[in-house]
């Protein structure tokens, strides 16, 4: 369904997996290369476009990221790296941030998917393999035998 | 798209691109640290995908052997590009270059892209060195060579990374001066050597200077001329308009291949070919100025263009870029004679010493690699 707002600004309506439904400037969404794709292809003129690979929460903080840099020139860059700082820091733990990082995947936001990955990079740069297994919800699963090995392999990097 | 599930295992929710999205933007430290995790990521952290990933991002470096006295090499430098901080390290093994007549001790020293890997060769053991953990171990010769090896040696090595079969390879031109020269691959997957051929020697001088450009080997042929009109005076020595050839050999099509020289320009006598980001460089020369070219698409001629143009108080006798830095854009170049790393700066347009060294050190002697 394409609506045309006052300032003659093309709108889209983008539906989330549980339908909920955001309706959003053309130039917000097409920051999204899967949805310019779309639009470009005709899929939007008819209706909203399905994201069936996204829920309403993590979309909303989608086209919160896609408006703050559709609306920035390259002379807010220092600004602009504020915000994100911010708003990464906002959505609360890892699993919220990665729930987001596959939904910039999918929709092919390169610069949300940078910013993403490497937040999550980040939190775990320093840790030891336990403090990995416990964040991550990971079991060791190798042998005493065998986790000698690995460890010894790579004795260096605990040093 | 699952929301809340801390009780899942991050491995069994999140694909494993994203989670290689992640771990590839993590130091080398951490990724061999965390290899201990569990099998999924140890299998995860040795796959290709995460190699690539994390080359692309790591630090450009150069590194310098330095020879403790004239035959002993027992320390070598490491120039980081993006701080241009020299550290200097101890390799844990002592090699004599005396070990062999034929003493092809450091010219064996191959490319350190794949994870540090350096492959050396003192006359006596082949030995490769990981720059990142000190380790060192012996690799085998290729069993039918054995009765030949004692009269042959490796003049150059150097590895690649192939990435449709997932391998790590290690190339190497070996001679026996009455034999002529031999190509040999070594697969690290396979651990034997996969093939061995004759290699065209096209009236190369120097064969321990290669540049490595997709696996394949590039080095530049001169041929003098016959002619004494060709020779011209240039600062008090006798310099020559000659005709130097590129050439390169593929190692997929066990071919020679001729390489397009820029546009209307002769190679200089003093240069050296390089690869640096992947593409060809050289040195052109016009009276006593020196014309840095790059060729920006590989085997396109048109595409050769000039980043800089140097003139200096000697005739170097070796002119090797080394690197452009990653910030600025500035060009490292090696000049043998005064033994210095130049640098170009484009803004000021000029050249600055940064590096003096105290002995001659030979262009293959720097190597340019990314740390991993």
């Amino acid at each position: 369904m394409s609506i045309t707002t006052e300032n003659n600004e093309k709108m889209i309506t983008l539906m989330s997996s549980d339908g909920e439904e955001f309706v959003v400037e053309e130039a917000v969404a097409a920051q999204s290369q899967t949805i310019k794709h779309l639009i470009e292809d005709g899929c939007s003129t008819e209706g909203s476009i399905p994201l069936p690979n996204v829920t309403g929460r993590v979309l909303s903080e989608v086209i919160q990221y896609c408006k703050k840099h559709s609306s920035s020139d390259d002379k807010e860059e220092k600004e602009l790296e504020a915000w994100d700082a911010e708003f990464v820091k906002a959505a609360d733990d890892h699993v919220a941030l990665t729930d987001l990082m596959m939904a910039a995947n999918f929709l092919d936001i390169k610069g949300l998917l940078d910013l993403v990955a490497q937040t999550l990079a980040n939190m775990i740069t320093g840790k030891s393999p336990e403090e990995v297994r416990r964040m991550w919800n990971i079991k060791n699963d190798f042998t005493p035998e065998e986790a000698e090995k690995v460890r010894k392999e790579n004795q260096w990097a605990f040093e | 798209m699952c929301t809340g599930l801390k009780e899942l295992k991050m491995t069994d929710y999140v694909p494993a691109d994203m989670i290689a999205e992640i771990l590839s933007r993590l130091p080398t430290k951490s990724l061999h640290r965390f290899r201990c995790v569990c099998k999924s990521l140890h299998t995860l952290l040795n796959s290709r995908f995460i190699r690539s990933a994390t080359m692309k991002r790591n630090r450009q470096k150069l590194l310098m052997l330095c020879a403790t006295d004239h035959h002993y090499y027992s320390v070598y430098s490491i120039l980081d590009l993006s701080t241009m901080v020299l550290e200097k390290h101890e390799i844990p093994f002592t090699i004599s270059d005396q070990s062999s007549k034929y003493s092809p001790l450091w010219n064996s020293l191959s490319s350190p892209t794949c994870d540090g890997w350096l492959a050396l060769y003192n006359g006596k053991k082949r030995l490769l060195f990981n720059l990142s953990t000190k380790e060192y171990r012996e690799f085998p010769l290729p069993y039918k060579f054995r009765p030949l090896f004692e009269s042959l040696y490796v003049c150059c090595s150097w590895f690649y990374y192939d990435s449709y079969l997932d391998d790590y390879k290690l190339v190497a031109v070996m001679t026996n001066i009455d034999r002529g020269y031999l190509l040999g691959v070594f697969s690290f997957k396979r651990d034997c050597w996969t093939k061995i051929i004759a290699f065209p020697h096209a009236k190369h001088r120097d064969y321990d200077d290669f540049s490595i450009l997709n696996g394949n080997p590039h080095w530049v042929v001169t041929n003098w001329p016959e002619d004494d009109e060709d020779w011209v005076p240039f600062c008090s020595t006798r310099f020559v308009r000659r005709r130097s050839l590129i050439y390169g050999f593929d190692l997929d099509g066990d071919r020679l291949i001729q390489v397009p020289q820029p546009p209307g320009k002769y190679l200089c006598d003093s240069a050296t070919l390089a690869v640096i980001s992947d593409h060809l460089c050289a040195f052109c020369s016009c009276d006593s100025k020196f014309s840095l070219w790059e060729m920006k698409q590989y085997m396109v001629m048109d595409s050769w263009t000039k980043l800089c143009t140097i003139t200096l108080p000697y005739l170097p006798y070796i002119l090797k870029p080394l690197a452009f830095t990653e910030n600025d854009g500035q060009v490292l170049i090696l000049s043998e004679k005064q033994e210095e790393i130049l640098v170009y700066d484009p803004q000021e347009r000029a050249c600055r010493s940064v590096f003096k060294f105290e002995e001659r050190l030979p262009a293959s002697k720097i190597i340019n690699y990314r740390e991993v």
